[in-house]
């Protein structure tokens, strides 16, 4: 029996289009659900099912800022109007050393309300949900290799091990970056020994230079392929505030 | 007249089935678990007739969910998201709870066939990380006494 590791949600991050929005908000829960068919027929004894297609939202609380363009009120109130935007859910953390390989989601999703409070004993306060889309590429888990962090100059991450089985299934590889950014390239590398490393072909994301967004590879509708074997990093190039993820399929 | 035998729920076990075997259940999540709880039901059809001074009722097909919830772990993360996520039919997922114990002389363990249909991860400031979960039944529950 492996031992319970436990966390305390004060130490979530959540993110969007490259902003982080933690300091705003005070409980953030994704859930993930199943549709399913029922298919009983005559003479079962117990009712029986097929697992259908996954739907998922996101919902979090906070307190209400608009000062500045990455303040979430000015974030909330443009994406109730705008498309899917790329959000980012880390339990555990995606800022600061300690943060590497902590499990995360990238969740592709349009915000579908989003509610102003002012109460008279109380901080103004915002509340909002998030639809998963499908077609902006839904919700991959995974980990975080980069933690949000100010790089000086290129380097790797440490690397984290999938165990003895290669996947040729690929997977889904993104990157927010702030607005500090210059000639950032942002490459995922696999080994089989944790020793030699190559990039894996097709798995660089290189950010628009002074640009606050989130980038993913492959793009959204594009089914992840490739052979990753089983140790992987993130390897960059450039500089600027960025966070690397990455999901195995 | 039997006399009671109270047991306490911190002594329950929980397996399930993992993405890469579903079909067997070798996964322990006792450890991430505050509660878990087996409800059964059976469908029932309605056959009051005029005339009538009680309700009378046939009984149908059994039924039955087991939400689950407990603290956050990147371990048992992992094994819920894969099993919500998992290709359909999906349903295929061994399960084993034994409110006093899994194990020989250990009480009564249910088993049986499942799918999961939900799985939320949940952060508040105030709080532990937590998780919350929804296996639904899909094949008759088998009681054994170990």
């Amino acid at each position: 029996m492996v031992a319970l590791v436990p966390t305390h949600g004060s130490g979530a991050d959540v993110m969007v289009n490259g902003y982080v929005v933690s300091q705003y908000l005070q409980d953030f829960a994704w859930a993930g659900m199943r549709e399913k068919s029922e298919v009983t027929a005559f003479k079962s004894t117990n009712k029986s099912y097929v697992g259908g297609v996954m739907d998922s939202t996101g919902v979090f609380t906070g307190m209400h800022d608009g000062s500045s363009a990455g303040a979430i009120d000015t974030l909330m109130f443009g994406y109730l109007s705008s498309g899917d935007a790329m959000w980012f859910y880390a339990p555990s953390g995606c800022q600061g050393s300690g943060a590497f390989g902590n499990t995360a989601m990238s969740i592709a999703g349009f915000s579908d309300k989003y509610e102003v409070k002012s109460a008279v004993a109380d901080a103004n306060r915002i509340s909002a949900e998030v639809q998963t889309d499908g077609l902006g590429g839904g919700v991959d888990r995974g980990f975080v290799y980069s933690p949000y962090a100010t790089q000086g100059s290129s380097g790797n991450t440490a690397s984290i091990d999938f165990g003895s089985v290669s996947s040729t299934n690929g997977g889904v590889l993104v990157v927010h970056t702030a607005g500090d950014t210059a000639s950032l390239v942002v490459s995922l590398f696999d080994s089989a020994d944790n020793s030699t490393f190559a990039a894996v072909s097709g798995y660089t994301l290189s950010p628009t230079n002074a640009t606050t967004a989130a980038y993913r590879y492959p793009a959204a509708g594009t089914t992840p392929t490739g052979t990753i074997r089983r140790y992987t990093r993130i390897n960059w190039t450039g500089t600027g505030t960025f966070m690397a993820f990455f999901s195995r399929k | 007249m039997a006399a009671l035998s109270p047991s306490h729920g911190s002594r329950a076990q929980f397996f399930i089935g993992t993405p890469g075997t579903p079909g067997t259940a070798n996964f322990e999540i006792s450890q991430y678990l505050r509660q878990a709880a087996l409800g059964m039901t059976r469908d029932k059809a309605e056959v009051t007739a005029f005339r009538s001074t009680n309700k009378n009722y046939v009984a149908g097909i059994l039924d039955g969910t087991v939400p689950i919830d407990g603290p956050y772990d990147a371990n048992v993360d992992n094994n819920m998201f894969g099993l919500l996520t998992l290709a359909s039919p999906a349903n295929t997922v061994a399960y084993q709870y034994g409110p006093t114990g899994i194990g020989s002389g250990l009480g009564i363990l249910y088993t049986g066939t499942c799918m999961v249909d939900k799985y939320e991860v949940k952060s508040t400031i105030g709080a532990s990380n937590d998780w919350t979960g929804n296996i639904q039944l899909v094949s008759v529950v088998t009681r054994t006494v170990q």
